[in-house]
């Protein structure tokens, strides 16, 4: 019978609309942290913290006055909401960065591991601004006087979709530009990157801010399918799932991040169905992060890179795709032919 | 061909009384020397001379305890790597790892591009800048005799290729004073004679040129004037004739190294 219930839930759109939300939304955080850790080499294990910032500031502002009990609800348009969700979170991306980006790798991972749950006791604690444990328990969504229930969660939908593939676009581009190749240079080695007149700092932090910037921007997206936010919202939980779909689909890879995120979700989202007698729940609930570890342990001991690997994005094809002279992809295409190294470039077709 | 006049007041780079301390341990004291573009300068010394240390108090990577440098007239001790950089003066490093994850076509674009995130994204920039860019890395990957290698991951390379690769690298910079760490370590010695061919093709187009390396042939045959290091102090100057007769670094130099 268990197997059953799990088919039907399957046929159910429902589970599938809330499937393809998750993984609009996680890929498109994904995808920023790559840039920022794949790319950058700067290990943020706190990208729900920006993401937490995105999410407040953008509830607080766009709450409708007198609705919660709190100081401050001017009840601003949803698109407003949006913008100061970005300007907020990438203001606290460069504060946060400013003594965080002296740090490398794991003191990095560390601080802004902290700095997410600093962030979060803070959600709890400033009652008069998040109302505490209990947060925010509905959100502002847009569209909602056009469309009825079921028609404006497929809208919405679509433009998490859309907004995913904006940030897809906006890491192509950047995997593609000067400061994309200042990004990979750095992270493989600062003294050379140096001696290339590559202000490193600066870069550093540019980034971060970008980062933040953008994930500011997804945050209201997120909330319009959670529909409240809390503080147990943004538990390092997040950042986890974020860092083992990157893992999984290929850190440093463009397109890894998304199929990552696709593969975990479906992944843990099926366990999810599994039905299991009352008796057993508990265990049915510790064998699930079981189950990813050794998703991970197994793509990992067959794919040391990941599903899709760097070289993937950036092998011999990153010229073809660059060059401006056809003479130049002439030639390059004919000396990969002869080149030996048949499986670079497997990712991209463009 | 772009070398200054002679001798005596054109120095393009000089130090100033530099000294550098790690702990007790004086790496370089009270180095002052003058580097003229229309020769090929080395610094030789046994190991732990303080070589080294000295390439990296000019790059910004070490500052010094006391002591300036002017490059161009202009002081520049104390500046970060990447000003110094921008200013013109480019280096390699003892070991040549570059960017691993990179194809050699790849790391020859990182210098020269648009690092900010705007300038660097902004399309007619980027392509035109890329096209250049391209046009640029195929040439000097032409002179050095990399062509055939431009799709080849750099942590692929032969060791000597690496080497070469390092230079390609840092001449797309557009230096106008390169400073070379070790470039013959590593090199097989067949190759040896090649690479003094290619760096004198360097200087040739125009840009200063100093080097460090333990290969007391190889930096005789290349150099025009030498300076000898040893215990943090220049011991000694002189045309690689006058170096090679001298008592003194026979004594300090070779009878360590030989």
């Amino acid at each position: 019978m268990n197997t059953l219930a799990a088919i039907s839930a399957l046929g159910s759109p429902t589970f599938w609309m809330s499937l393809f939300m998750l993984i609009g939304i996680y890929a498109a955080v994904t995808m920023l942290l790559n840039v920022e850790a794949g790319w950058g080499g700067m290990w943020d294990l706190g990208i729900v913290g920006l993401l937490a910032i995105g999410s407040y500031t953008y509830t607080i502002v766009t709450n409708p006055p007198g609705e919660f009990d709190v100081v401050y609800s001017p009840g601003w348009p949803v698109w407003a909401g949006i913008l100061a969700a970005m300007a907020t979170t990438g203001i606290v991306a460069f504060l946060v960065g400013l003594p965080a980006l002296r740090a490398r790798r794991e003191y990095f991972l560390i601080i802004t591991f902290a700095f997410a749950e600093v962030f979060r006791q803070l959600a709890i604690n400033v009652r008069d601004l998040t109302h505490g444990t209990v947060g925010f328990n509905s959100v502002a969504r847009p569209f909602e006087s056009f469309f009825e229930k079921d028609a404006l969660r497929g809208v919405l939908l679509a433009v998490t979709w859309a907004a995913a593939l904006l940030v897809y676009a906006l890491t192509r581009r950047i995997s593609r530009s000067g400061y994309g190749r200042a990004l990979r240079a750095m992270r493989d080695n600062e003294p050379v990157a140096l001696s290339l007149g590559i202000r490193v700092s600066w870069l550093r932090l540019q980034t971060f801010v970008l980062v933040g910037v953008a994930v500011g921007g997804v945050a209201p997206l997120y909330l319009w399918w959670l529909r409240y936010v809390a503080p147990s919202v943004f538990e390092p939980q997040f950042t986890f799932t974020a860092w083992t779909a990157l893992v999984l689909g290929g850190i440093a890879s463009r397109s890894g991040a998304v199929l990552g995120v696709g593969v975990l979700l479906l992944f843990t989202e099926l366990i999810e169905l599994i039905d299991v007698p009352g008796e057993l729940r508990n265990l049915h609930v510790a064998v699930h992060p079981l189950a990813i570890g050794l998703l991970l342990v197994l793509v990992l001991r067959f794919r040391p890179e990941g599903l899709l690997s760097e070289r993937g994005t950036f092998g011999a094809r990153a010229r073809q795709t660059t060059a401006l002279d056809g003479a130049g992809a002439a030639v390059a295409s004919r000396l990969r032919r002869l080149s030996p190294r048949g499986d670079s470039g497997k990712e991209e077709t463009s | 061909m772009t070398a200054a006049d002679g001798t005596g007041s054109g120095a393009m780079l000089s130090t100033h009384g530099l000294h550098k301390a790690f702990g007790g341990n004086v790496a370089v004291h009270d180095v002052s020397l003058d580097l003229y573009p229309d020769r090929i300068t080395a610094l030789i010394g046994p190991n732990g001379a303080g070589k080294t240390t000295l390439f990296n108090i000019i790059t910004g990577y070490e500052r010094p305890d006391s002591g300036g440098i002017t490059f161009d007239g202009h002081r520049v001790g104390g500046m970060a790597p990447w000003q110094i950089s921008r200013r013109g003066v480019a280096r390699t490093f003892q070991t040549p790892v570059g960017f691993p994850t990179m194809t050699l076509w790849e790391s020859m674009q990182v210098a020269g591009a648009s690092h900010a995130v705007l300038t660097g994204m902004l399309t007619t920039r980027g392509r035109r800048e890329t096209a250049e860019l391209s046009r640029r890395a195929d040439e000097i990957l032409g002179n050095l005799g990399l062509a055939q290698l431009l799709d080849t991951p750099v942590d692929e390379l032969a060791a000597g290729d690496r080497k070469l690769a390092e230079l390609a690298r840092q001449l797309m910079s557009r230096p106008r004073l390169l400073l070379l760490d070790e470039p013959a370590a590593g090199v097989n010695p067949g190759a040896i004679s090649r690479l003094s061919d290619l760096i004198r093709d360097v200087h040739r187009s125009g840009i200063a040129l100093m080097i460090i390396d333990h290969n007391l042939s190889f930096v005789l045959d290349v150099a025009d004037y030498v300076h000898v290091m040893a215990n943090g102090r220049i011991i000694a100057e002189g045309t690689p004739d006058e170096i090679a007769a001298s008592p003194l670094v026979r004594q300090v130099y070779m009878g360590v190294d030989a």
